[in-house]
């Protein structure tokens, strides 16, 4: 099988070349406790409560209709449990995005996050995926283990995107997938254009969500 | 070998012709003289006709060993005729006897393809030496040993009596030139379940008498052979049967068809292997020569190398590695030989299609493409590279290509391109069929690419068209391909699935709580779904397109959902999903899951397997059998003890206690301690009904007694006086003073009148 086969551009016939299709896979990525499931769950029935899948909860399609192109992503959860950790690559092969969940109420699981973020590393190369991490069960502030800033700072010194979520109270959730179509377009626009790598460009979708965090902080 | 055949050569026996002439006149006439005498005296130089071929040889050598049937003969106590030119007659056929005689002048042994002849002929003539040195030389040395094994098998002869009785009876039955039989070879038992483990040091398993019987059965096959204990496989098996059918001119092709689905018990299946026998009675003339050169490469087996480098710069460069393997030792020779002399037949065929293809491209040159895509050609094509190709096969790729075109034509213009495409491709892997697997793998990619290019750019069809075209297109190409390239011999597919076999069956003692599997197969309708999911990943097996494959992952999958949905009572995440598929899979154990993992992942679409829900639970599945692989202790939650300790079958998880059923105890004996449960219930509560009922009881006859106190008590307040009846009536009357007053009775008067 070839990696670089997977075809996430389909052109709309109907408008070739001005609105296009790009469907992405996004790997969910966490432990078993964190709500990765719910988040995805989450995120999909709070649009299309009709297209919910019936029994799995583990593989889901969403599109979303922006203004410059249409995107479906295909969302993967994957097994969190510690003993399926070194069968894991087989998952976020051909990944166009990750999200790196972890509980705010359990600093093990952010530990656990950054453990999968060095497997994501060795796999990738920086501008090939795009990477989230994002702190789940923002409703429990109560029990807060991992404070804001440290999730923030890891992700600040990574590169990576980051939010504060919780699915239980649908908070940040439909933001955190709309950040990453975000950065996937802009990345596919850069590659379109050839213009200079993603790097900087990140920075900027990464000062974006900064300052979301901070608002829905205060 | 060289000087044994230099010797061969010298002393072919010659034609009458050429012989006639020189040994005719000179002995004829004393010979003629000799006749009467008796007992008969034989000169020093002994002219012999054997069935009309000449030999000349001395009488010494005629009497070498004694014992023999030629020194009998020629030991003067017997009667010779001898032929019109006064040659001593033996009336047998003279094919052999030079070597018999080269054997009696120096001991010399024939060439390796004369040896099974030349030892009838020693047979014949009684010479013992000469049939104790060919029994020890190659073939029959190899034979002897051939028929060690084969003696393990208790009816083998029967058997190929059966086979070949069967296959005359249906070819006349149906008039047909060719018969089909199903066979059924298998070398061992395997366990029925996974939680059974074989004896040690033996094939037989621990069961009870009743799971036996409900284990035992006959696969609905013509012929069953195995099982047998020894090393030679199911391969070496077929071949036996193969050569020993065409020993007896018997044209015999195989294929292995699948395994037997017979249901057991549960959602356990017999799963040997099956083979079909297809028998030609009669050929046709292409066949004929088909044949006649597969006898030749049979008989190569005993060619020396140098006639094997002639062959081998007479085919082309892909026979080569084959021709290599055939001489490395390997278990798997069996099997090797009869793929090699499938080759060969393609090899002898291939000049005589040559021509044909030509006058076909000419064909096709001035013909449209739609014409020339009727269905006949296409069973044409199907049949070229072998004409024994399986029947059942050609015919489903048959119905796969009429289906393609008519799907093509609803496409118009861009469908005929597509078939040109297609028919193009198919043709380049069919040269390319010496490159790696991994290269043909990337050319069936880049074919995949450029179409789906195409659609898209060239035709604008609309993503949905494209889809399902290139679905089409899958099935075209894949169908035909899939002898080819699925579990090809120049990987290591086959070593790799027999190691994953091995492995799930080493872990036949993993229970579900082990893996945390959140299924609880007591619940009916889970334990359906359980069975419906294992049927599902065992079917797999059994489809050819890529695409089909997939189907039926994503099939056990929905079923694996559902079974943890009815459990659980809420939709299953990944975290449940991934054991459940283990479990499935470790307790399914489908055959040949290497290879088929592997052939999807060449040879599927890629944008199926990147994207989408089948490519979704394709990738669970990968990862479900990366982690039966590196499977350890730790991962069990078990000590590092008693992981080894299951592993190499000395001990076994025990059950848990009664209340709480580990799902592998037998649904019987589970089914057995709820009925008791009920029975004790039911007896609780009968109980209680007798008791109420006493007490009923005795609270009636309690009221009886109390009604009856009560009565007694009022009948004795209150005494019954009984006055007498006519004191009372006349003191009604006494007390009615106005009765003086009326008048008296009227009197009855008599009228006359």
């Amino acid at each position: 099988m070839r990696l670089g086969m997977a075809q996430k551009v389909i052109p709309n016939t109907s408008l070739e070349g001005i609105h296009p299709t790009y469907i992405y896979k996004v790997v969910l990525l966490g432990n078993t406790s964190v709500g990765k499931s719910s988040l995805a769950y989450r995120y999909v029935k709070n649009d299309f409560k009709e297209s919910l899948p019936t029994v799995g909860c583990s593989f889901f399609t969403q599109t979303l209709n922006l203004e410059v192109a249409t995107i479906r992503f295909e969302i993967w959860d994957t097994a969190g449990q510690e003993k399926y950790h070194s069968v894991c690559h087989l998952y976020y092969r051909g990944a166009h995005a990750a999200l790196l969940v972890y509980d705010i109420t359990n600093k093990e699981t952010l530990n656990r996050a950054k453990l999968w973020l060095t497997d994501l590393e060795k796999e990738f190369l920086p501008d090939e995926i795009v990477i989230a991490l994002v702190g789940n069960k923002t409703d429990l502030a109560a029990e807060r283990e991992v404070a804001t800033e440290e999730g923030e700072e890891f992700a600040r010194t990574k590169g990576l995107l980051f939010m504060e979520t919780s699915a239980k109270s649908n908070h940040q959730v439909n933001d955190i997938f709309m950040a990453v179509a975000q950065e996937l377009l802009q990345r596919e626009q850069e590659k379109a254009s050839n213009l200079s790598p993603s790097r900087g460009k990140s920075a900027v979708d990464l000062g974006q969500s900064r300052v979301r965090t901070g608002c829905c902080r205060l | 070998m060289n000087i044994k055949k230099q010797h061969c050569h010298g002393c072919r026996p010659s034609r009458p012709a050429d012989e006639s002439q020189r040994d005719g006149g000179s002995y004829g006439a004393e010979q003629r003289q000799a006749l009467p005498l008796l007992p008969q005296q034989f000169p020093e130089v002994v002219p012999l006709n054997v069935g009309g071929m000449y030999f000349t040889t001395r009488l010494s050598t005629l009497r070498r060993y004694e014992d023999t049937m030629l020194a009998a003969m020629f030991s003067g106590r017997h009667y010779i005729p001898t032929d019109a030119e006064g040659r001593y007659f033996i009336d047998r056929d003279g094919t052999y006897f030079g070597d018999i005689l080269n054997f009696l002048r120096s001991g010399d042994l024939p060439p390796r393809e004369r040896v099974r002849s030349v030892y009838k002929e020693a047979q014949y003539y009684s010479i013992g030496p000469l049939l104790d040195n060919l029994e020890d030389v190659q073939p029959l040395k190899g034979e002897k040993v051939r028929q060690a094994f084969l003696g393990l098998m208790p009816y083998y002869k029967d058997h190929l009596e059966r086979i070949i009785e069967i296959a005359k009876l249906r070819a006349m039955q149906r008039k047909a030139r060719f018969a089909k039989l199903k066979v059924c070879v298998f070398k061992e038992e395997m366990p029925i379940t996974p939680y059974e483990c074989p004896h040690f040091n033996s094939l037989r398993f621990e069961r009870s008498e009743s799971e036996t019987k409900l284990f035992e059965h006959h696969c609905e096959v013509d012929v069953s052979f195995g099982p047998w204990e020894a090393v030679a496989d199911v391969y070496d098996l077929l071949h036996c049967i193969v050569t020993d059918l065409s020993d007896r001119g018997i044209t015999v092709d195989h294929q292995c068809i699948g395994v037997c689905d017979k249901h057991l018990i549960n959602h356990y299946y017999c799963k040997r292997p099956i083979y079909e026998f297809k028998i030609t009675w009669w050929l046709q003339r292409e066949e004929e020569e088909a044949y006649a050169s597969s006898q030749s490469t049979q008989g190569a087996q005993s060619l020396t190398f140098s006639k094997f480098e002639e062959k081998k710069t007479n085919e082309k460069t892909r026979k080569v590695t084959t021709v290599k393997k055939f001489f490395t030792a390997s278990s798997r020779t069996g099997a090797k030989k009869v793929a090699q002399e499938k080759i060969v037949k393609q090899g002898q065929l291939g000049r005589e299609r040559n021509a044909d293809n030509i006058l076909r491209d000419l064909k096709e040159i001035f013909t449209p493409s739609w014409e020339l895509a009727s269905p006949t050609e296409e069973i044409q094509e199907a049949k070229a590279p072998s004409p024994s190709i399986n029947r059942q096969a050609s015919i489903e790729t048959d119905r796969v290509s009429k289906e393609f075109i008519e799907f093509l034509k609803t496409y118009h213009k861009p469908g005929q391109d597509i078939y040109k495409q297609c028919k193009l491709f198919l043709d380049t892997m069919n040269h390319k069929r010496d490159l790696s697997i991994e290269e043909q793998s990337e050319c069936a990619q880049d074919f995949y690419q450029n179409v789906a290019e195409k659609l898209q750019t060239r035709w604008k069809a609309p993503p949905e068209k494209v889809e399902k075209a290139m679905d089409q297109i899958e099935k075209y190409i894949m169908t035909r391909q899939y002898k080819y390239v699925f579990c090809p011999e120049t990987t290591d597919d086959e070593k790799k699935d027999l190691a994953v076999q091995k492995r799930i069956r080493a872990l036949h003692w993993v229970t579900p709580q082990m893996l945390c599997v959140p299924v609880n197969e007591e619940i009916p309708e889970v334990s359906d779904m359980v069975v419906k999911a294992i049927t599902d990943i065992i079917e797999m097996d059994s489809k050819r397109v890529p695409r089909d494959k997939l189907a039926c992952i994503t099939k056990c999958s929905k079923h694996i959902f559902n079974a943890i949905k009815i459990t659980k009572n809420e939709p299953a995440s990944a975290d449940d999903f991934l054991p459940t598929l283990i479990y499935i899979v470790l307790k399914g154990n489908p055959p040949r899951l290497q290879s088929n993992i592997q052939y999807i992942t060449r040879f599927c679409n890629p944008s199926r397997l990147m994207t989408g829900e089948d490519g979704y639970y394709f990738t669970n599945l990968c990862c479900a059998v990366a982690f039966i692989e590196k499977l350890d202790a730790q991962s069990l939650n078990l000590s590092q003890e008693d992981f080894d300790r299951f592993m190499t079958g000395q001990a076994s998880p025990k059950k848990q206690e009664s209340d709480s059923f580990s799902p592998d105890v037998c649904l019987g004996v589970k089914q057995m301690y709820k009925n008791l449960d009920l029975l004790s219930q039911l007896n609780e509560r009968q109980e209680r009904i007798v008791n109420e009922a006493k007490k009923l009881e005795k609270d009636l006859i309690d009221w009886t007694d109390g009604v009856t106190k009560e009565v007694q008590d009022i009948v004795e307040k209150y005494p019954l006086e009984i006055e007498p009846k006519n004191q009372a009536l006349a003191a009604i009357d006494s007390e009615n003073v106005e009765n003086d007053k009326l008048p008296p009775p009227l009197q009855p008067q008599v009228y006359a009148g």
